[in-house]
């Protein structure tokens, strides 16, 4: 079954290479305060968990600002576009249940994040993106009927 | 709030984030590899070590990519390069004299401490980057003059 995701215009690539360029940005702000932090002030988490969490944010702004204003991965199907998103749900609700059963180690261990809080960022991170998918898809169905009314249809 | 800092063209403008979106999605792989890496298979570096390197090769990439395209010379772009790049000499150069004022004074200067990459290695190899980048952008110039283009 194919998706049929829209191809971007050039607009949108020019405006999806913008946000990557300033995600980039981002990034490198944040690796360096994240490394300043760890080095001088205090190690906050594990190798790995700081760069999941430093990277993340990164991702969540491109995420958020390419959907919002670009709208890439469009799918034309409302049910396709449903159907696509059940993946995302399974995985996050068993990273989930992953974090929110007692394991190992809860959200903080011995002062320092652990890859459970990470797990609830990651899933904090998927809704706010489908919550961008589904303000972009709404705003453009009403722009969408706005202007068939205006061409009297 | 307008910066103040013009004088680029569209098409440079268009080039400059092209390749920070490429960057982007190099820096996220090099940093998820780092990550992976350090925690399952070998730390080689303290975490600020390791995050810079990760960021310096991304951070080369894009240099020498636009570097190359043209989207730093030109009379347009006289004024971005200076704000850009100048800061980013002279932090190099200051962590390098960091380096160099450590080996003076206590004699010996650890780029490897306990098998891990230390911040001193960080700042020997950085010039290591800097140089052929402000190279590949001299010789861009030089070819522009050639072919009588701006620069």
């Amino acid at each position: 079954m194919k998706l049929e995701l829209e191809t971007l215009d050039e607009r949108q690539t020019l405006m999806t290479r913008k946000y990557g360029y300033q995600s980039f940005l981002l990034l490198i702000a944040l690796v360096l305060i994240n490394a300043f932090i760890c080095e001088v002030v205090y190690v906050w988490a594990e190798p790995m968990v700081s760069a999941l969490f430093v990277v993340y944010i990164a991702l969540l702004y491109f995420a958020i600002r390419t959907q919002l204003r670009v709208g890439i991965g469009k799918i034309k199907s409302k049910w396709k576009f449903a159907l696509a998103m059940v993946p995302f749900a399974l995985i996050g609700g068993v990273m989930g249940y992953a974090a929110a059963t007692p394991g190992e180690a809860g959200l903080i261990a011995d002062g320092k994040a652990t890859i459970n809080l990470w797990i609830l960022f990651f899933l904090f991170w998927a809704i706010l993106v489908v919550a961008a998918v589904i303000i972009r898809r709404r705003r453009d169905k009403r722009d969408g009927n706005q202007a068939e009314r205006s061409d009297g249809r | 709030m307008r910066t103040g800092i013009e004088g680029y063209d569209e098409r440079q403008r268009v080039l400059r984030h092209k390749f920070g979106y490429q960057a982007f999605f190099v820096s996220m792989g090099l940093g998820f590899f780092n990550a992976w890496f350090c925690e399952f298979i070998y730390a080689w570096g303290s975490p600020m070590v390791t995050q810079f390197i990760v960021i310096m090769l991304s951070a080369y990439y894009f240099g020498l990519r636009t570097v190359l395209s043209g989207a730093y010379t030109g009379d347009a772009a006289s004024e971005r390069r200076t704000a850009v790049i100048l800061p980013i000499v002279c932090g190099g150069i200051v962590l390098l004299f960091l380096s160099v004022l450590t080996f003076v004074v206590s004699g010996h200067l650890s780029l490897i401490e306990d098998g891990r990459a230390t911040v001193h290695l960080f700042s020997v190899i950085n010039p290591v980057f800097i140089v052929p980048l402000t190279l590949a952008y001299y010789i861009k110039r030089y070819r522009d003059k050639r072919n009588g283009e701006p620069n």
